[in-house]
């Protein structure tokens, strides 16, 4: 028997829309190897049921994962995960970027940062990074 | 539809259906007693002038449990359709409309027109069902009593025996109805139908039914024998009271009347009547008779019990009818 | 058919009184509506002009492609404060919808009383509110309708019986499809529930539309003290409030806004009814924007 193996929680006021959030739980069980291929994701009945949510959001969070290849609906059984996030993209093959970072975290708090200093620059600095990026202003 | 009107129905019926037994055991269990009395009274073959004779088994009844239960009998009937009209009719819809529960049972599948019709006639049948068991037996019961009697047309036993009752079962539940759907309160409905049937208790007999009823008129010689009571005041009117001139009928109206057609009223000659008279209440009598006075009598014959059953029961079956249109009616265009 | 409900002028007073003023509304079918507004906006009176306990007193009002019957077989209606018949036990409110509904699901019925936990011998005089509320949904869900009304059903129940409630209403309209109108004064209800809103105000329409877009095209802007005529096309001002130096507006826009001196912010749903009702209710009079919390 195939069992849905994660559960999906809504957080009311982070204001991210309730849709991208399912998005993030699923890729963020794919990334940590939660959720493997072949896996099935909870029905849309079950999902609903468990956090009341609307039916459509959890459609359209599944609609938006089948786009980007990452579940496939196969009709009267359910969605199921037909590749994961890993392999390159697990933290572990990034080691020389996470020893880079802790480098400049140790120069931040030697400046005199305090942790919520810190988690501000670092915060602010990279949603100037991301909106340059994606070209609009922030 | 037919199940949800029982189910809702369920604790009244049984508790008539109790009330039922009770009266009907009641009643049989005194009726071979009473048939006892009758047949030894002789009153049944009496034919005229059977007054003392009735007074006589009055009497004797009076002395057993049937003299009471024939007054509880008779009371009950009075009250019967009042208690239909306040604990049937009232709560029907009011209940629903104070509750709210109207909203539950009117998004189901049901059209409010057939909602209404299946509540009105099941109730409706069962009310006029329960009067017309109640009437049967007590009517039946009673025959010997009320031969002895004034009559079983008179106002004060017409509507308890025949047919009648279920008219005014029917009527009264209708009327708690209504009552209950324009106030939407059931407590205040229960209040206004009780008024509004005793109300119709006393106007049937005082003013519709003597137009039913084609009354016999007619103008007799004043007999001094029949007089039945002598009013004498202190401004010297008197007031004459006859009894009628035929047996078990009732009088619509009966006035003593002088020769110009006035009603007589004095003035007395106080020589002849009065506390200070010298010969008694027999030379009252005789002197009134020298006036020269007529009795002028409208009466119902006691034949005619049955033909005024009829109209009177079709008269409360007419309004019975309009009422239940009228709750259709309104409730399918007026209540939210 | 893809509309709900569609009305058009439609008007009901009682008396003179007016409950409901002038409405024109298109509410697309397949979605969780919510209908919002403070008490006494009318959103009892357009739930029950929609299931037909009500009549318009002007304008017109078209339920599932067709006039608003009573006692119709295709929408299920929970009234407010959920009544139910006190002296008449779970089990036989089952039998009740049974005998009066000819699509009556006797099994979803039953499944749903048992998974909810509830005894059928229960009189239901004696069940708590959040109990109540499940077995008038369950009686509306079991005829098996195309349209739910619900009105404010959740208004007089504990955090938990709400998420319940909600939780059992929304994986039967996953399951089958329905579309469904919850109208309720507390936006937080319906936050999580509903992907079209139509908001009450006054007696009157305020705005409708699908959930998402209303939050992509609503924004609040702060900037210097300003005429708010200055906008320019493509944005109407839904609200504006004034201090001695600065302009803070709400605005619907079509078009993006290009003025660098305006800070825009996204709002959220609770913000943007506020901001309607707010403008319905006093027009004229100044106050600034304050979410509750």
């Amino acid at each position: 028997m195939v069992v849905a193996v994660i559960e999906f929680h809504l957080d009311a006021r982070s204001g991210v829309p309730p849709y991208q959030q399912l998005i993030r739980q699923v890729r963020h069980a794919l990334r940590l190897g939660l959720l493997k291929e072949g896996d099935k994701l909870p029905t849309v009945k079950d999902v609903v049921a468990r956090i009341a949510i609307n039916p459509n959001t959890v459609l359209k969070a599944y609609r938006e994962l089948e786009y980007e290849g990452l579940v496939q609906p196969r009709p009267g059984l359910g969605t199921f995960v037909t590749r994961t996030l890993g392999g390159d993209d697990t933290l572990a093959a990034h080691e020389p970027l996470r020893q880079d970072l802790t480098g400049w975290l140790a120069k931040a708090r030697a400046a005199g940062l305090d942790d919520e200093s810190i988690e501000a620059l670092l915060i602010s600095t990279f949603r100037v990074f991301s909106a340059e990026r994606a070209g609009r202003r922030g | 539809m037919i199940w949800l009107t029982w189910r809702q129905f369920r604790t009244q019926a049984w508790v008539a259906a109790a009330a039922l037994v009770v009266v009907a055991g009641a009643l049989a269990a005194t009726a071979p007693g009473l048939s006892d009395l009758y047949d030894r009274s002789g009153l049944a073959a009496c034919t005229t002038g059977c007054a003392d004779l009735a007074g006589n088994f009055r009497a004797e009844v009076a002395r057993t449990v049937a003299g009471p239960l024939y007054t509880g009998a008779t009371a009950l009937m009075f009250l019967l359709p009042a208690v239909v009209g306040v604990f049937w009719g009232a709560p029907l819809v009011a209940r629903e409309l104070e509750a709210g529960t109207h909203r539950l049972v009117w998004s189901q599948t049901v059209t409010r027109g057939r909602w209404i019709a299946v509540k009105l006639a099941g109730v409706g049948l069962a009310a006029v069902l329960l009067a017309g068991l109640i009437s049967l037996a007590v009517t039946w019961w009673s025959g010997p009593i009320d031969e002895a009697s004034e009559g079983r047309i008179t106002p004060l036993l017409f509507a308890a025996r025949g047919i009648v009752p279920l008219g005014y079962a029917a009527f009264a539940f209708l009327a708690g109805v209504l009552v209950g759907l324009l106030t939407r309160r059931t407590v205040l409905a229960m209040a206004i139908t009780l008024l509004l049937v005793a109300l119709v208790q006393i106007a049937m007999p005082m003013f519709v039914r003597p137009a039913l009823s084609s009354p016999v008129h007619s103008t007799t010689a004043f007999v001094p024998d029949s007089i039945r009571e002598l009013g004498i005041h202190n401004d010297e009117t008197i007031s004459v009271f006859m009894r009628p001139p035929v047996e078990g009928a009732w009088t619509v109206s009966n006035r003593t009347i002088t020769s110009s057609g006035a009603e007589f009223t004095g003035p007395v000659d106080l020589t002849k009547c009065g506390p200070d008279a010298g010969g008694g209440p027999r030379a009252c009598e005789k002197w009134l008779g020298t006036l020269g006075l007529r009795q002028d009598i409208s009466y119902v014959p006691a034949d005619r019990f049955w033909t005024l059953q009829w109209r009177e029961l079709g008269v409360f079956t007419g309004i019975t009818a309009l009422l239940s249109l009228f709750c259709v009616w309104w409730i399918r265009r007026r209540v939210a | 058919m893809t509309s709900a409900i569609v009305t058009s002028g439609l008007t009901k007073r009682y008396g003179r009184r007016t409950a409901l003023r002038d409405c024109t509304l298109d509410i697309p079918a397949g979605h969780v509506v919510g209908l919002v507004g403070p008490n006494g906006a009318g959103k009892s009176t357009l739930l029950q002009l929609a299931c037909g306990l009500l009549r318009p007193t002007e304008g017109t009002i078209e339920v599932l492609g067709g006039p608003p019957a009573n006692g119709s077989a295709r929408i299920g209606f929970v009234a407010q404060d959920t009544p139910v018949y006190a002296g008449l036990t779970i089990a036989e409110h089952l039998r009740l919808g049974a005998h009066l509904n000819p699509g009556w699901d006797k099994r979803l019925a039953e499944q749903r009383i048992d998974d909810l936990g509830l005894d059928p011998a229960q009189r239901a005089g004696k069940l708590s509110g959040g109990q109540r509320a499940q077995l008038a949904l369950t009686m509306a869900m079991a005829k098996r309708p195309d349209l739910l009304l619900l009105d404010e059903p959740v208004a007089a129940l504990d955090p938990l019986a709400r998420r319940e409630f909600l939780q059992g209403l929304m994986e039967f309209v996953a399951e089958h499809g329905v579309s469904a109108v919850m109208s309720s004064h507390l936006v937080a209800d319906l936050e999580r529930v509903c992907d079209y809103l139509v908001v009450l105000a006054a007696s009157r329409v305020r705005v409708t539309g699908d959930v998402e877009e209303l939050l992509a095209t609503h924004h609040r802007l702060t900037g210097a003290r300003r005429d708010p005529d200055t906008l320019g096309p493509g944005h109407e001002v839904v609200y504006a409030s004034h201090t001695d130096v600065q302009s803070t507006l709400l605005v619907r826009s079509s078009a993006p806004i290009d003025d660098p001196s305006w800070a825009t912010d996204r709002l959220d749903l609770e913000e943007l009814v506020l901001a309607y009702m707010t403008e319905a209710g006093g027009a004229g009079r100044k106050r600034s924007l304050e979410t509750q919390r």
